[in-house]
């Protein structure tokens, strides 16, 4: 006596094929991967791209404004930091406190100024000491 | 009953060490002027002026003789704000401008040329004030020049007291043009007048002059005979701008020294000029001010 159920099961299991495999990914991967390294070189390219021009604006943007500066006012540079030594050495072998007040107040002028005037603060930070 | 005595003694003995130390904690370290100076500073805003309105500048800050303020107008309004800061740094007890002594002669003093071109600009501003009927804003920004030039000092070597002194003289001689123009009100007077007292007998000079020997020392820590001459010129410095008697003594220090270390000694002579003009200066306010 045959199982009907069993045979059942038996017709059912046959009606799946095996089925040839998929590639494997490994491709699918590289693809990206060589997208990715050309994104890179594309950024790299234009940033220096981008640099290169930037810097050649610049360059011809401050070439061109040079002759705009002269008409400005052209404040003298501030003295350089001063420290105690420098302080007192000015103190100390001044001949008068005029002699110090023009040592940090008026500084020598960078380029000759295209005008006479200077600065304000120069001026208020003059010595009056007599030393 | 010898016991509670111990007991109570250690109580008050623990509650007088304690109660100090806690008023200290409660001043932020926050709460320092000399931080407020430095965001003035930071705010100082420069103008382009003729070589003829400077030499004026410096005529009236001299001598406070007449000259056109609103000529300065520009200037003056430019730096209200860094004014305004300096003014409310000036309402706070403590200024501890931090100078770092370790690094020897080196410390940068250039704090002390700021607060030079801030505190003449506090004298335009003045003058601004005054002449344009705001005698109340007058008053109280010549107070806190006083206060400001007073905190300049503090901590300083003998080239921050110099421009103290610079700074405070110029603010008595604008104080006392006002009170002889005899316009105050006894309100403004009285402001002037806790000004005035809160500068003291004037500038510690010995402490600064000891900073400048102090790091002058450190530079010539290598050589025993230097520093040797330079122990016994810094005592006589100390002794002569306490009792200037003593001139002779320092002299004597001094022209003993080797010569490459006597010619970086600060005069004797020209300090002490510089002490009697501002307690000279002083003295002239508060009895103008009585």
């Amino acid at each position: 006596m045959p199982n009907l159920d069993d045979e059942r099961f038996e017709k059912y299991l046959k009606q799946f094929r095996p089925l040839a495999p998929d590639r494997l990914p490994i491709e699918i991967r590289l693809a990206p991967r060589r997208n990715s390294a050309l994104a890179i070189w594309a950024v790299g390219a234009t940033a220096i791209v981008i640099m290169g021009v930037a810097s050649l604006w610049i360059v011809n943007h401050r070439i061109t404004s040079q002759p705009n500066h002269s008409a400005s006012v052209n404040l003298p540079t501030r003295t350089p930091s001063l420290t105690m030594r420098h302080a007192n050495d000015l103190l100390v072998k001044a001949p008068s406190y005029k002699a110090v007040m023009n040592e940090l107040a008026f500084p020598p002028k960078s380029s000759a100024s295209s005008n006479d005037k200077q600065s304000a603060l120069a001026v208020l930070s003059e010595e009056k000491i007599k030393l | 009953m010898r016991h509670i005595n111990v007991i109570g003694l250690t109580v008050i003995a623990v509650l007088l060490s304690v109660g100090p130390a806690a008023g200290q904690q409660k001043v932020s370290l926050a709460d320092n002027a000399a931080l407020r100076y430095w965001a003035a500073f930071s705010q100082l805003q420069d103008a382009a002026i003729t070589d003829e309105q400077a030499k004026e500048l410096n005529s009236v800050l001299d001598k406070m003789g007449p000259f056109d303020i609103s000529k300065y107008n520009d200037l003056i309004q430019k730096n209200t704000p860094a004014l305004d800061i300096m003014a409310r740094g000036t309402l706070l007890p403590n200024c501890d401008w931090g100078l770092d002594y370790g690094l020897g002669e080196n410390v940068p003093v250039d704090y002390a040329r700021k607060a030079l071109a801030l505190g003449r600009l506090n004298i335009l501003y003045t003058i601004h004030l005054y002449h344009s009927g705001n005698k109340d804003g007058a008053i109280g920004a010549l107070a806190a020049g006083l206060r400001f030039s007073h905190d300049l000092a503090n901590g300083g070597s003998l080239f921050a007291t110099l421009a103290a002194k610079d700074l405070l003289v110029t603010h008595l001689t604008a104080a006392g043009d006002a009170l002889r123009m005899g316009q105050l009100s006894a309100a403004q007077r009285s402001r002037l007048q806790k000004a005035v007292a809160v500068l003291g007998d004037g500038l510690d000079w010995r402490a600064a002059a000891k900073r400048d020997l102090d790091a002058l020392a450190a530079h010539y820590s290598g050589d025993s005979r230097a520093s040797l001459a330079l122990s016994r010129v810094a005592s006589s410095y100390a002794a002569f701008l306490k009792d200037e008697s003593d001139l002779p003594s320092l002299m004597d220090a001094i022209n003993h020294a080797p010569p490459e270390l006597a010619q970086l000694i600060p005069s004797p002579k020209r300090v002490e000029e510089q002490k009697q003009e501002l307690s000279d200066k002083i003295q002239q306010t508060r009895m103008l001010l009585q």
